[in-house]
């Protein structure tokens, strides 16, 4: 279990890293095929736009992964209890993660079920009757980057648990 | 309770999309609804009023004309160039077209429903910086902002530009000269406050302007049936504030213009030809389905 | 309801990250509003929060300092500052604030400035026997900089929200940047003078032409990157791409970039914006709770109510702005306090250009304050340094700065004279 969870978490991490690289280039290529067009061509294309800020929200949300990983988010505070495996440090762990659970957990529930009318309702599955009107392609192939990168996290979030035995015995 | 999520400031002098929530409003507290207005962005941008129409969690949403095409194109008929000749030929092809109808059957899937179709401001006109427009070649050296594809196509058939630029920069590239003008209704530089930089209109009539009204059909489906009859007297009542406010509001739109020291070109209904002509093949651009134009076209020309 | 503080308190001093603070309090104060079932516009709320085509010059002006940094355009630019005021007392002290002066034409970003210069300054300064926490401090109030002379994220940002032009903004920046650089090079001189700060001498700086040369393309940057606004070749948020084009191109005439270079920036830059990225999606669940309880029009009627006009409602946004700049990440605390006031700000009277350079100024100042510094943050985590200790050192920087923004907020024509010479429409 504990192996399976942590090379699952080094492939995520690993496809997560080279697609951010990949969709913040195209972001930077977009914006410049925008700027270049407007004084190339008589018809410049409309997609730029959309296409430019879509890549920018992947990079954000994959990039929300990868500073995850890292441990790079911004904190107020550094906690105030010792380091794990001291029992206190274990608590403050435990409660990073329960603070983690409560934000991610709600956002993955409704992305796949409604409030009324349950999958067939969910956020991606309305989505996918809106057409993004530039691109033509349903809106759910772009959004469904927010339950991505939710379920990268949540496992990035098991591997934590996992990479140290606890001392109570488990693999977390 | 029944939430309005605004579009604009509610200002009942310069917002034909406020004008129209307000009488509904005020309709509908009149048969003993509860009401509340919410200010534009308390519950989010367009994308987001849209989700929460479909979820049941907003009642109605003044919404973008875009949020409805976003499931059907068919409604993009409204901005096709001079498909309408006034608001009243606009009700005549709605009424004639079947159209709410229409919408109405493609969008139930997404639990929506379109109750009305609500001028903003008079028609939309050329608005520029420097450029004084009168005729299609006036308009030769100018580069302006354009939506979608459709009026890319239509500054270009009218032998100008068309460029993208997020609306929030629009402001900061007609400064610079990113951008010489943008296509919108005579109030629209008042209510953003551009009228420093801003320095023409031109009265060319090009589109309404228009606001989507879109319920959840949730609720109006639960709606008993006194209130659902309420609902759809307000919105008459509504439909007809909006169209009073209308007939003044071209001509104190104009004014106000003046006032602030943009110089209004009125357009005579030749010189407004002259744009209207150019613009015809715009009509094939690909905004919406070519079936769909011809629905939108025969019904104009049969109401006209 | 009551829960809520103790819960926040509980996290706080657990040590969570700021995004899932914030994202787990708003979760929770939703159910005890009795609002759960609001929680399903969250995956839309997240996604159109984000979808903001200004967002975008957070992105590209990191990725231009990654790039900078990578290529030895940063290294070109410390040289020239070197060459000019490296031989007085307390000579690297100048060249941090003078580079950084150079690397704001180019980035819009006090984080990136922080993050690309700290990793160079502090060892070197400290090298020549300054104090580790002194030379972190002077990097990271310098790094303010970036953000007032143009280009500038938060500036985009402000004029999306207010419609102010942001080409007016950046012009209006210029002088006060200019001024901040100033006057911290009259604090540095004078601690120099204090505590016997070594002087450079003449035969440490290297000589002025030679450096001068190697140093022109990367200080013709800035040149091109406002060039292309100004002429109007490109809006502010696309400038933010043309800044990165020309850091490319301009890295070409330095150490060049390898491949693997290049995709190490992508990344590095993908991660410092998804650490921004997730703190924008948190916040934006609490401003749907706000938005939904109408707190918004309360507090903005409430400070209505009290009757502050003009210079005084200035000086009284100045404090919450001061505050909110302490606990809030720049662009959360601009979404959210933006629509709140400035409009009733423009109402009475008050310039919006003149404002913005005011409120941006405000809010950096809170990029160096505790408890949450994010220029500190970066500069702690980067040179190893106690982040505490080390805003104990930048507190006469901040005192400065605090000194400026009352005479930046008192003076208007600082800030408004460039724009109004430039033939931009202000008061
Ligand atoms: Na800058
Ligand atoms: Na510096």
């Amino acid at each position: 279990m504990k192996h399976l969870i942590l090379s699952l978490d080094a492939a995520l991490h690993a496809v997560a890293r080279r697609a951010a690289v990949l969709t913040l280039a195209l972001m930077f290529l977009t914006v410049m095929i925008q700027v270049i067009a407007r004084y190339a061509f008589s018809a410049p294309p409309v997609w730029t736009e959309d296409v430019a800020r879509y890549m920018m929200v992947w990079t954000g949300l994959l990039g929300a992964t990868l500073s995850f990983k890292a441990r790079a988010d911004a904190v107020l505070m550094s906690s105030v209890f010792p380091d794990r495996p001291h029992g206190l440090g274990l608590l403050a762990e435990a409660i990073q993660a329960a603070a983690v659970l409560t934000f991610i957990l709600p956002v993955l529930y409704f992305c796949f079920i409604g409030l009324r009318g349950g999958f067939a309702k969910g956020y991606l599955a309305r989505q996918a009757g809106l057409t993004a009107d530039t691109l033509g392609i349903p809106m759910a192939w772009i959004a469904v980057i927010v339950p991505i990168a939710m379920l990268v996290i949540l496992v990035h979030l098991a591997a934590r648990w996992a990479e140290q035995p606890t001392k109570f015995g488990g693999h977390g | 309770e029944v939430k309005i999520a605004l579009d604009t400031k509610p200002d009942l002098e310069t917002s034909g999309s406020y004008n129209w929530a307000y009488a509904f409003g005020n309709a509908l507290k009149a048969a003993g609804m509860e009401v509340r207005e919410l200010p534009r962005g308390a519950v989010g941008n367009e994308a987001e009023k849209f989700d929460q129409v479909s979820t049941g969690l907003l009642e109605v949403s003044l919404s973008d004309v875009r949020a409805v095409a976003q499931v059907d194109p068919f409604i993009y008929g409204v901005r096709l160039p001079y498909i309408f000749d006034d608001v009243a030929h606009m009700d005549r092809v709605v009424a004639e077209g079947n159209i709410f109808e229409r919408v109405n059957k493609s969008i139930a899937n997404q639990d929506v429903k379109l109750l009305a179709l609500v001028p903003l401001g008079p028609s939309s006109g050329i608005i520029t910086t420097t450029a004084v427009v009168r005729k299609p070649e006036d308009m030769s050296d100018l580069r302006m902002r354009a939506l979608d594809d459709a009026q890319i196509a239509m500054y270009r058939a009218w032998g100008s530009t068309g460029t993208v630029v997020a609306w929030g920069e629009v402001p900061s590239g007609l400064q610079t000269g990113v951008i010489d003008g943008y296509l919108n209704s005579p109030f629209v530089p008042i209510m953003f406050g551009q009228t420093d930089f801003v320095k023409n209109f031109s009265d060319a009539g090009v589109i309404i302007p228009l606001r989507a009204v879109l319920v959840s059909k949730s609720w109006y489906d639960g709606l008993s049936e006194s209130d659902r009859a309420a609902v759809d007297t307000a919105v008459k009542t509504a439909d007809a504030a909006t169209r009073t406010w209308l007939g003044s509001a071209t001509n104190s739109a104009l004014a106000a213009l003046e006032a602030k020291g943009v110089t209004v070109q009125r357009l005579s209904p030749e010189e407004r030809d002259a744009f209207r002509k150019l613009s015809e093949p715009v009509y094939h651009s690909g905004l919406l389905p070519e079936e769909d134009v011809k629905v939108w076209t025969e019904v104009s020309a049969k109401t006209r | 309801m009551w829960l809520i503080p103790i819960i926040f308190v509980i996290l706080l001093i657990s040590g969570t990250a700021f995004a899932y603070l914030m994202g787990a309090v708003s979760v929770v104060a939703f159910v005890a509003a009795g609002k759960a079932q609001y929680l399903s516009v969250l995956p839309q709320r997240i996604f159109a929060q984000l979808d903001v085509f200004a967002f975008m010059a957070m992105p590209l002006f990191i990725l231009t300092a990654e790039i900078m940094s990578r290529a030895g355009v940063t290294r070109s630019l410390i040289d020239f500052s070197l060459s000019v005021v490296g031989r007085f007392k307390g000579g690297l002290g100048h060249v941090n604030i003078l580079t950084s002066v150079f690397f704001a034409g180019i980035s819009g970003s006090a984080i990136a400035d922080s993050a690309a210069l700290s990793r160079t300054f502090v060892p070197a300064m400290e090298a020549k026997g300054y104090d580790r926490y002194y030379a972190g401090a002077i990097t990271a109030a310098s790094s303010m900089i970036g953000p007032i002379i143009p280009p500038s994220i938060i500036m985009i940002i402000y004029g999306g929200l207010t419609g102010a032009s942001v080409a007016a903004l950046f012009v209006a920046g210029i002088i006060p940047g200019l001024l901040l650089a100033a006057a911290l090079m009259v604090l540095n001189a004078i601690i120099a003078v204090l505590r016997n700060h070594p002087g450079g001498s003449a035969d440490d700086a290297p000589a002025f032409l030679p450096s001068l040369i190697k140093a022109t393309p990367a200080l013709c940057l800035p040149i091109v990157i406002l060039g292309s606004l100004v002429f109007g070749l490109a809006t502010p948020t696309e400038g933010s791409a043309i800044a990165v084009l020309v850091a490319l191109i301009a890295g070409q005439a330095y150490d060049g970039l390898s491949r693997a270079a290049l995709v190490d920036a992508l990344e590095a830059t993908a991660r410092m914006t998804g650490a921004i990225f997730i703190i924008l999606a948190a916040i934006s669940v609490l401003g749907y709770l706000a938005g939904q309880m109408g707190w918004p029009s309360a507090l903005a009627d409430w400070v209505e109510s009290i009757g502050l006009t003009g210079t005084r409602y200035l000086f009284f946004l100045i404090g919450i702005f001061l505050v909110a700049g302490m606990f809030m990440d720049t662009p959360v605390a601009l979404t959210l306090l933006i629509p709140l006031f400035v409009p009733q700000a423009v109402a009475q009277g008050i310039d919006p250009v003149h404002l913005g350079i005011v409120l941006c100024f405000n809010l950096c100042i809170g990029l160096i304050t505790p408890p949450l510094g994010k220029c500190l943050v970066v500069v702690a985590a980067l040179t190893r340094l106690n982040y505490w200790r080390l805003a104990y050192a930048t507190l006469p920087f901040i005192a400065v700065q605090v000194l400026l923004l009352l005479a930046l907020a008192y003076w208007p024509s600082i800030s408004l004279t460039l724009p109004r010479l430039t033939g931009f429409s202000v008061n």
